[in-house]
């Protein structure tokens, strides 16, 4: 795997060849690469051989037809972006008689011919959070810092030790000093200047803030970067540790807050996998959580715990292979999203001075996910199922279906455990080697669990 | 995971769509000693009593005649516990929510048929596990735990 990933690759589906070659040189001006096909079938054969960021298909297209093509692609590269081009205004009127036309085949964007070539560019481009950092262009260093006065929903925040940067901002930065007020304290194009990061940690600054709509560009270049360093493995573990975290926590936000499109969930694949990757690397990955300070008890950290303690469970299990790693981990960061359907008293009240109503309304929170992740064609069924199940317990006593051991999904049976214990962990507040210790102790608890993946969450504190 | 063909248990194989057949069939042959195939939930059922070693069942959920939440259903009153592992395509999301209450194993998400071998590999494992079950499982598991919990003070 190298970092220095290849132009994202475009594929033009046209009949006509002069306007097909003339959007890819358009295309190719600005560092994408593109392939030219001018029917469905060599359409399909070329997405079956590699993956397009974007295609743009012309509604003339035949053998297989433009439709033909969609659905193709709805099934087999949904996180491909659609770009529909057509030149019949009339025919287009009556398929959009409904105005809903291209929303209900899934496509992003529909343009009329002649193209508008900026329009299409800026689309591409809008959409593709990689090129948006990978492009940013150096500008002349700000110094002074500007005063600003933006409201505070418009922003998000990161740990000033968490934040990862490149040579260039990427992004405006800032912080914040006031209700609604914030201060520009680094220009997108400038150098990064990392001594005022450190000058403002010694003032005992803890946050930087950016806009939320640079959320995905920061995960996506996040992920990049822990990506390079685990190919290279010269970074250690608490600071890769520390960087998945962030990672994490940006990723849930937005799923949370945005929901979950294609786009996101690819990076969700590959936040999966560095995590995974991270977790491989990491012996006695017990011993690196065990020097997390303990925190405000906040959902997105509970997540990061979960899904590292269910990636170390399945790393050591015998019976888990790369297939069940990958749904364990992905599972993980998706398992609570049927919160976000909880009612504000139910969402923030401690399970254990829950009222019975409320207890009751609590318990939908899986049945609810499963239901908000089957509206996604590109989501696997395990990830589905370990949404749904993460509440069952091999006693029969979870919920929501009180289902015994043999029937649970086995992939949820280590999310549960995962899940219950980071919940003990901050329960307790105590550090993860004293929890394990008084976690097992308690026989009515471990009876809930597979025993195969408590020996391997033990393990996974040893060696 | 290692690749078997020790598996002495026999697998089925459950699609009214025989082309599904054939290519599942197909791509397993060498790694099970023998395959069993139906056309949909009655057959299979049928299938099952009358062999026992099958340990795990590959099953589509809608078939006619008799579909795979009826079947599993059935195979479960028989007190019969084997891994079943489903065919899952968009659009079935309401018979999947009432499949698991019966227990599912693993899925195979259609119209790919990718991870089929390790999905697969980890029922036919876990379904020769079953009938090997002690019964005083948790008991020897509790004082496992313990021993690790040893090693882990150690440390
Ligand atoms: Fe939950």
């Amino acid at each position: 795997m190298s970092s220095e990933k290849a132009a994202p690759a475009i594929l033009i589906c046209n009949p006509d060849s002069k306007t097909s070659s003339e959007i890819s040189k358009c295309l190719k001006e600005n560092n994408y690469s593109t392939v030219q096909v001018h029917n469905g079938i060599e359409a399909q054969i070329k997405m079956s051989k590699q993956k397009f960021h974007t295609v743009i298909l012309d509604m003339d297209t035949q053998k297989h037809t433009a439709f033909e093509v969609i659905r193709y692609i709805k099934f087999n590269s949904p996180s491909s972006r659609i770009i529909f081009t057509y030149e019949n205004q009339k025919l287009m009127d009556e398929l959009n008689s409904d105005n809903d036309f291209a929303f209900k085949l899934g496509i992003h964007f529909v343009m009329k011919r002649p193209l508008d070539f900026k329009a299409l560019l800026n689309n591409i481009e809008s959409n593709n959070l990689a090129q948006s950092w990978k492009n940013v262009k150096k500008i002349a260093d700000v110094v002074n810092e500007t005063e600003k006065s933006i409201q505070d929903e418009e922003f998000t925040r990161i740990a000033i030790n968490q934040y990862a940067h490149s040579e260039l901002a990427i992004f405006d930065l800032y912080l914040r000093i006031g209700q609604n007020r914030y201060l520009k304290i680094l220009y997108k194009g400038c150098s990064f200047d990392n001594n005022k990061i450190e000058e403002y940690q010694k003032k005992k600054v803890e946050f930087l803030y950016f806009k939320t709509k640079d959320r995905g560009i920061y995960i996506n270049f996040v992920n990049n970067l822990i990506e390079k360093y685990l190919d290279q493995g010269k970074i250690n573990k608490r600071e890769l540790l520390n960087l998945n975290k962030g990672l994490v926590e940006k990723y849930v936000e937005e799923i949370f807050f945005k929901g979950l499109n294609p786009e996101l969930y690819e990076e969700g694949k590959k936040l999966a996998e560095n995590l995974y990757r991270t977790i491989k690397a990491s012996k006695s990955l017990g011993r690196y959580l065990d020097q997390f300070e303990e925190e405000e008890k906040n959902g997105t950290s509970y997540i990061f715990v979960t899904s590292i303690f269910a990636g170390a469970i399945t790393h050591q299990l015998e019976w888990a292979g790369p297939v069940a790693h990958k749904y364990v981990i992905e599972g993980s960061l998706l398992h609570d999203i049927g919160k976000i359907k909880l009612s504000e008293d139910v969402r923030y009240t401690k399970l254990e001075s829950m009222t019975p109503e409320q207890f009751k309304e609590y318990k939908e929170h899986p049945l609810w996910g499963m239901q908000m992740l089957a509206e996604s064609s590109f989501i696997s069924e395990q990830v589905r199922q370990i949404t749904y199940q993460h509440h069952e317990w091999v006693n029969g006593e979870g919920f929501p279906n009180g289902l015994f051991g043999l029937r649970i999904f086995p992939l949820a049976k280590i999310v549960s455990l995962a899940g219950d214990f980071s919940e003990f962990i901050h329960e307790k507040k105590v550090s993860p080697l004293v929890a394990i210790k008084e976690f097992i102790a308690d026989r009515e608890t471990i009876f809930r669990y597979d025993s195969s993946c408590i020996k391997s969450l033990i393990t996974s504190f040893i060696y | 995971m290692n690749m078997m063909k020790e598996n002495e248990g026999a697998l089925l194989l459950v699609d009214d769509e025989e082309l599904i057949l054939d290519i599942v069939a197909n791509l397993l042959e060498d790694k099970v000693n023998k395959i069993y195939k139906a056309k949909n939930g009655e057959e299979g059922l049928e299938l099952i009593k009358k062999h026992s070693d099958i340990v795990c069942t590959v099953c589509d959920i809608r078939m006619p005649i008799m579909d795979g939440i009826e079947m599993i259903k059935h195979v479960r009153k028989l007190g019969n516990e084997m891994p079943f592992i489903f065919y899952t395509g968009h659009g079935n999301e309401d018979l999947m929510l009432e499949v698991v209450k019966y227990g599912a194993f693993d899925f195979i998400n259609k119209p790919g048929l990718e991870d089929l071998e390790e999905i697969f590999l980890s029922g036919m494992v876990m379904g020769e596990k079953i009938y090997n079950l002690p019964d005083d499982q948790k008991e020897n598991s509790a004082l496992e735990f313990n021993r690790l919990l040893e090693k882990l003070g150690k440390n």
